[in-house]
């Protein structure tokens, strides 16, 4: 039989005893803090779970807080274009007030410059701030996006002086959403046609590379002659003339002129007016007879303008593609002049470019000329740009309604984080967090052993032969 | 029978019952004390006495007072002392490292989350200052927590040294404890009775050392017990060795033991366990985390210098790192790139400076080529110091200072030229002509001089190509030959771009022209020039590139006009897009129905042309850089221009720049130089949600996730060792005890027996001293 000495009896006891009071003391800590596993150490193969789970967590709650600031973006950048939608209402209204034949100048004044005020009101939505940066910018979120340029005959244009970056945050997982908006996207049209010229100059235009918005006026000038081979005697003559183009001349005998495909007449010295190619346009000459070469080229040059004479571009009818530049706003019109045979003023029509900036300031300018067309005309003008006011009015509200679906999609996918979030804290609390129940019941368990071991030392521990042995 | 026999045997018995009762006594007495044995007496009857022919017992001899030890159990706790402070010793060592890692799960983890997290706010909102802060703050905590972890480790070796001195100091006396207890034992017994309990005392100081080092213990004839400890003696009879603790050469702690101090080979107990730790485990999670640190600085740095900060171009650019004088001379900057004594390398590659000029916001690209194995970084500060508008210097203290001119600053953003055809020659307004080839040009065939006419309709000039004009006329480089065309006609300009001669027309216009003839040695053809009449137009061909380049790699694509004609006239004109090998990728048609809509170059780029006339018998092209990394070679990073972090790419050092915590502006969210791009935080973003094969192919968060997982294993491993190891010492404690504890009770009872046995020896004595009275008084009257 084993010996088991008080002493060892002693040591065994004092390391059960122990063993009870340190699983109390862990159970005691893991209630107390709520936690089960405190360190790494504590349980390595939940550790090894928990780092990730929580890194997962945290990307979730960043991809929340994203989805939420691009949400708030969205719906700021929404409320703001539907600003646009109010104002673009007002200007119908007041389109369709003034198309009425009572209404006078004074009063069209006044509306006029009831329009300029929602056009300002428009800039400066336009240029609305989220945080200090400009909404609709683009990545050029420091300075306003959209600028105003007057020119010195009075015609406003505006500006985009952002750019089209596009910034886009991780919204849920694998989805990305803008939190800034292209200003160009967000308020100018996109779906250009071709451009109308409604003169009869003969020039054409070339599908695309236009840049030019809502409508615009070509004047078409007389320039200058140029004869090929260099030919003396001929100049323009001083009445109007109208005609410009390329044509062959041939003197027939020193006072028989024929230009182009025309008739040939009787020319005097000095000034003569000569039918050119049959159409009935006539050409102004004056002439120092006789005039060598008898056969030649008459080139009568013409320049064009469409910013009301700032700049000119003159046609030499070498090239047969020109593009002509408005320098109040920088935008290029391309013109085939191939068929360029008169001077005169075209109506150039951008279509499918009216936007809100372009019909405020069309509906303005219509409402101005006082001295424009008379109040017939002005009727059927304003009934057009209320045609034009409302172009841009269902761009504005496809853009609301853009901004609303995506709004409502950010909705669910929040919805649909959070449901995650909710599966990865349970997971999560599965592994690291102390189940209380249990533990306190373990907890229990442990105590009413320690106890009981207690005692039990205790009784042991006083029964000794000396007790006997007295 | 003697009643003498009798007597003697009576006080014999009386001794003996004596003597036990001593020793119970004694053994009671020392119930309680460490590492003490009971005693016993040995007793056996003593030699019979022959007498009369019958064999008469004489009593009890007494034998000697003997302790009760299991001797191999003993040794076995010798052996066990070992492993439990050794398994202390690391369990204890590896929590404390456990801790630093962050006394939570997480720690290291939670503060790398937070940098990530404050990079994804930022993205919202790329130019707040507010959230600049953030990122810079909680890369702050994230370098902080990484300093705790490095400091923490490397003092794990600083606090290994000290302790293990200190134990070793308690080892030293130990063994002279020891040497003098052997002394006493070797003395006590050479009476031939056993010490008892100095071999008692002897044990108790050999378990103590066994708890320190591991040790082997010989147990000689003469009772002296000598110790060996990792080959060397420490103990050997009455004398005992010097411990000393030194470092060797790679600054490790060692342990000598003896006069001569021969290094001890300790791999059990305390000491043992904490010099294993200091050679193994504390270095490989350094290590680990060190790469950690390195490949990641590096990697943000890479994407983080080639960023634009929210402050704008660059004014002044000093790098955060120095030269040093490695080859001694005491001059900085005059070491080869790859000899600067930085804790990056510097590759062959190039880095892309761009200038931009303030008021216009004109932006030029300019490309240095860096090779460290030839270039000085005072030969690179040269190359600097050649860009128009920049200039470069090493400083006193061996720093690079880079400063732009007033109305000028620069960076190193990989931003895509939106206007790439910087001389306007693809569609331009001024009539112009290319070669078809990049150069060098191989002209030996031609017979110099060569000669050619240009006639722009004023003048007719003559070029005159002469051998004298060129280095190597086999391999003629753009740059000579148009600085020749260039001197000998003034009608026109020539110039040198991407490797191509260009000349153009001084004036622009649909009537500007000029021809080319070939004159003596028809040199025309060798170069690669068309002859023929070039004349301009009124409005030359707009280009322009937009996009993000989305590309792994620098690219450099030429876009060559295919056909000639009018762009969007024109049916069937094309242009081709040719890569750098030229290769070509494809073809973008840009005949009758194109719009000027944007078209697709390559990889995320598109490129738009505005109308007019192109000619590929003009050799019409122009190039377009599509970069990816602005600075292929490092350069950036290993000196520290435009950083984020700074440091010695260690755990310990690593830190953010001191300017960028100054001034969160200076961080680079932005590619392109607008305030609004945040191109750079979504490259941080898949940068640090990548795979990094230098890592082991994990990416940066399951790396630190792995490490910690790691640390959590192996410290619940030596923390189950631990206990194990001191369960098991404790059973050997209770078999020692089972063997040699005292046990009251059973003292008691031989107390008993004892005394019992003395009252009787006594009554023995008085039954004597009647029977000799008896005898006595038998003659005597009564």
């Amino acid at each position: 039989m084993t010996r088991i000495p008080s002493t060892a009896f002693q040591l065994r006891s004092l390391i059960d005893l122990r063993r009870n009071l340190s699983a109390t003391s862990t159970l005691q800590q893991q209630i107390a803090t709520g936690r089960r596993v405190q360190r790494p150490s504590d349980d390595p193969i939940a550790a090894a779970r928990i780092l990730p789970l929580r890194a997962e967590l945290q990307r979730l709650d960043r991809i929340s807080d994203n989805a939420q600031s691009a949400q708030s973006a969205i719906d700021l950048a929404g409320s703001t274009v539907s600003q646009v939608s109010d104002l673009l209402i007002r200007a119908r209204e007041l389109s369709i007030q003034a198309a009425n034949s009572t209404v006078g100048g004074v009063e069209r004044q006044t509306l006029a410059n009831e329009v300029e005020q929602l056009l300002q009101q428009l800039i400066v939505v336009a240029n609305s701030e989220n945080g200090g940066r400009f909404l609709f910018g683009g990545t050029v979120d420091d300075r306003p996006p959209f600028e105003r340029v007057d020119g010195p005959d009075g015609s406003t244009r505006v500006l985009y002086r952002g750019d089209r970056g596009r910034r886009e945050i991780e919204v849920a997982p694998g989805l990305r959403e803008a939190t800034n908006f292209p200003g160009s996207e967000v308020f100018f049209a996109h779906d250009r046609g071709p451009t109308l010229l409604s003169g009869r100059t003969g020039l054409a235009t070339i599908p695309g590379f236009d840049t030019g918005v809502g409508t615009d006026q070509l004047e078409v000038r007389v320039a200058g002659l140029r004869t090929e081979p260099p030919a003396v005697g001929i100049a323009l003559g001083n009445a109007t003339n109208e005609v410009v183009g390329e044509f062959d001349y041939r003197f027939t005998a020193p006072d028989q002129l024929q230009i182009g495909t025309g008739p040939t007449v009787t020319v005097t010295p000095g000034q003569n007016r000569i039918p050119v190619n049959g159409s009935g346009d006539e050409i102004s000459l004056n002439l120092v007879l006789p005039i060598t070469p008898t056969l030649g080229k008459l080139v009568v040059e013409a320049e064009l303008t469409l910013d009301g004479g700032e700049t000119f571009t003159r046609v030499d009818f070498q090239e047969r593609l020109i593009a002509v530049e408005d320098s109040l706003d920088g935008s290029v019109l391309h013109l085939d002049v191939s068929g360029l045979r008169r001077a005169g003023v075209e109506e150039v029509t951008y279509q499918g470019t009216f936007d809100a900036f372009q019909a405020l300031i069309e509906v303005r300018d219509a409402l101005r000329a006082t001295d424009g067309p008379g109040s017939a005309a002005l009727q059927d003008r304003l009934q057009e740009l209320v045609g034009a006011v409302d172009e841009a009015q269902e761009r504005i509200l496809a853009q609301v309604q853009d901004f609303g679906s995506r709004s409502q999609t950010l909705q669910l996918t929040q919805n649909r984080i959070a449901t995650l979030q909710d599966n990865q804290t349970a997971e999560l609390s599965r592994l690291e967090d102390t189940d209380l129940a249990s533990a306190i019941s373990e907890l229990e368990v442990l105590n009413i052993n320690y106890q009981a071991a207690l005692q039990v030392t205790a009784r042991a521990l006083q029964t000794s032969l000396f007790n006997f042995l007295a | 029978m003697t009643f003498a026999l009798g007597l003697g045997a009576s006080l014999r018995a009386l001794t003996a019952a004596r003597l036990g009762i001593q020793t119970a006594s004694h053994n009671v007495a020392n119930a309680n004390t460490p590492g003490f044995s009971r005693q016993r007496v040995s007793f056996s009857s003593s030699q019979p006495i022959f007498a009369q022919g019958f064999q008469i017992g004489s009593g009890v001899e007494i034998g000697e007072v003997r302790r009760i030890v299991d001797d191999g159990l003993i040794a076995r706790i010798y052996g066990q002392n070992s492993l439990v402070g050794s398994s202390q010793a690391r369990y204890e060592r590896l929590l404390s490292i456990e801790s630093l890692f962050g006394s939570d799960v997480g720690g290291l983890g939670e503060t790398f989350n937070g940098f990530l997290g404050s990079l994804s706010a930022l993205q919202a909102n790329p130019g707040d200052r507010a959230f600049r802060g953030g990122v810079v703050q909680s890369a702050q905590a994230f370098t902080s927590g990484l300093n705790l972890i490095g400091n923490g480790l490397s003092s794990v070796s600083e606090t290994t040294f000290d302790e293990v001195r200190g134990l070793a100091q308690s080892v030293e006396s130990l063994a002279v404890q020891l040497a003098a207890l052997n002394d006493a034992v070797v003395q006590a017994e050479s009476s031939g009775s056993p010490a008892n309990d100095l071999r008692d005392q002897r044990e108790q100081v050999a378990r103590e050392i066994a708890s320190l080092v591991d040790v082997r213990q010989v147990d000689r004839a003469s009772g002296a017990l000598d110790l060996i400890v990792g080959g060397r003696l420490l103990v050997a009879g009455g004398r005992s060795s010097e411990v000393q603790v030194t470092r060797n050469a790679d600054g490790l702690t060692e342990l000598r033991i003896g006069s001569e101090g021969a290094t001890a080979d300790v791999e059990g107990g305390r000491i043992g366990a904490l010099l294993q730790l200091e050679r193994t485990t504390g270095p490989s999670y350094r290590s680990r985390v060190d790469a950690f640190v390195r490949d990641f600085t590096l990697a943000f740095d890479r994407l983080h210098t080639t960023g634009t900060p929210e402050s704008g171009p660059f004014r002044t650019l000093v790098s955060d790192r120095g030269a040093q004088d490695t080859n001694g001379n005491g001059i900085l900057g005059d070491e080869l790139l790859s000899q600067l004594g930085l804790p990056f390398d510097i590759q062959t590659g190039e880095l892309r400076i761009r200038v931009v000029n303030e008021s216009s916001r004109d932006a030029r690209t300019h490309t240095l080529r860096v090779d460290p194995s030839s270039t000085t970084l005072a030969d690179f500060a040269a190359q600097i110091e050649a860009i128009p508008a920049l200039s470069g210097s090493v400083d006193s203290t061996g720093r690079l200072r880079i400063q732009a001119q007033t109305g000028f600053g620069f960076d190193f953003s990989p931003a895509i030229d939106a206007q790439p055809d910087d001389l306007d020659v693809f569609g331009g307004a001024r009539p112009s002509v290319s070669t078809g080839e990049s150069g060098p040009f191989d002209l030996s065939a031609l017979a110099f001089p060569a000669t050619f006419t240009i006639d722009d309709g004023t003048t007719t000039q003559v070029v005159t190509l002469d051998n004298s004009d060129f280095e190597d006329p086999t391999r003629v480089t753009a740059d000579e030959l148009a600085a020749a065309i260039e001197a000998d006609a003034s009608n026109i300009d020539a110039t040198a771009a991407d490797g191509r001669v260009v000349i153009q027309g001084l004036s622009a216009g649909a009537v500007a022209e000029f021809t080319l003839t070939d004159g003596a040695g028809s040199p025309l053809a060798a170069i690669g020039f068309p002859s023929g009449t070039y004349r301009g137009q009124d409005t030359g061909v707009t280009v322009t590139v937009g996009g993000a380049y989305d590309g792994a790699t620098n690219r450099s694509l030429r876009v060559v006009a295919n056909g000639d004609g009018e762009i969007g006239v024109t049916p069937g004109l094309t242009v081709d897009v040719f890569d750098e090998e030229g290769t070509l990728l494809g073809t973008l048609d840009v005949g009758a129905g194109y719009d000027g809509s944007r078209l697709p170059l390559a990889d995320g780029v598109t490129v738009a042309f505005g109308q007019g006339r192109i000619r590929a018998t003009a050799n019409e092209s122009f190039g377009v850089d599509l970069v990816a990394d602005s600075d292929t070679s490092d350069i950036l990073v290993a000196l520290g221009l435009n950083t984020f972090f700074s440091g010695d790419a260690t755990a310990s050092t690593v830190s953010v720049r001191q300017e960028v915590l100054d001034d969160p502006n200076l961080f680079s969210a932005s590619r392109n130089g607008n305030s609004g791009n945040a191109e750079n935080l979504l490259a941080f973003e898949s940068l640090l949600a990548g795979r990094r094969s230098s890592l082991g192919d994990v990416d940066f968060e399951d790396f630190i996730g792995d490490l910690i997982a790691d640390i959590g294993f192996e410290t619940a491993r030596a923390e189950r060792t631990f206990e194990s190891q001191e369960r098991l010492s404790q059973d050997l404690e209770q078999q020692r005890l089972a063997v040699s504890g005292v046990d009251l009770d059973e003292e008691l009872l031989n107390l008993n027996a004892y005394q019992q046995a003395f009252e009787a020896a006594s009554r023995l004595i008085s039954v004597m001293q009647e029977v000799t009275d008896t005898l006595i008084n038998l003659g005597s009257p009564r």
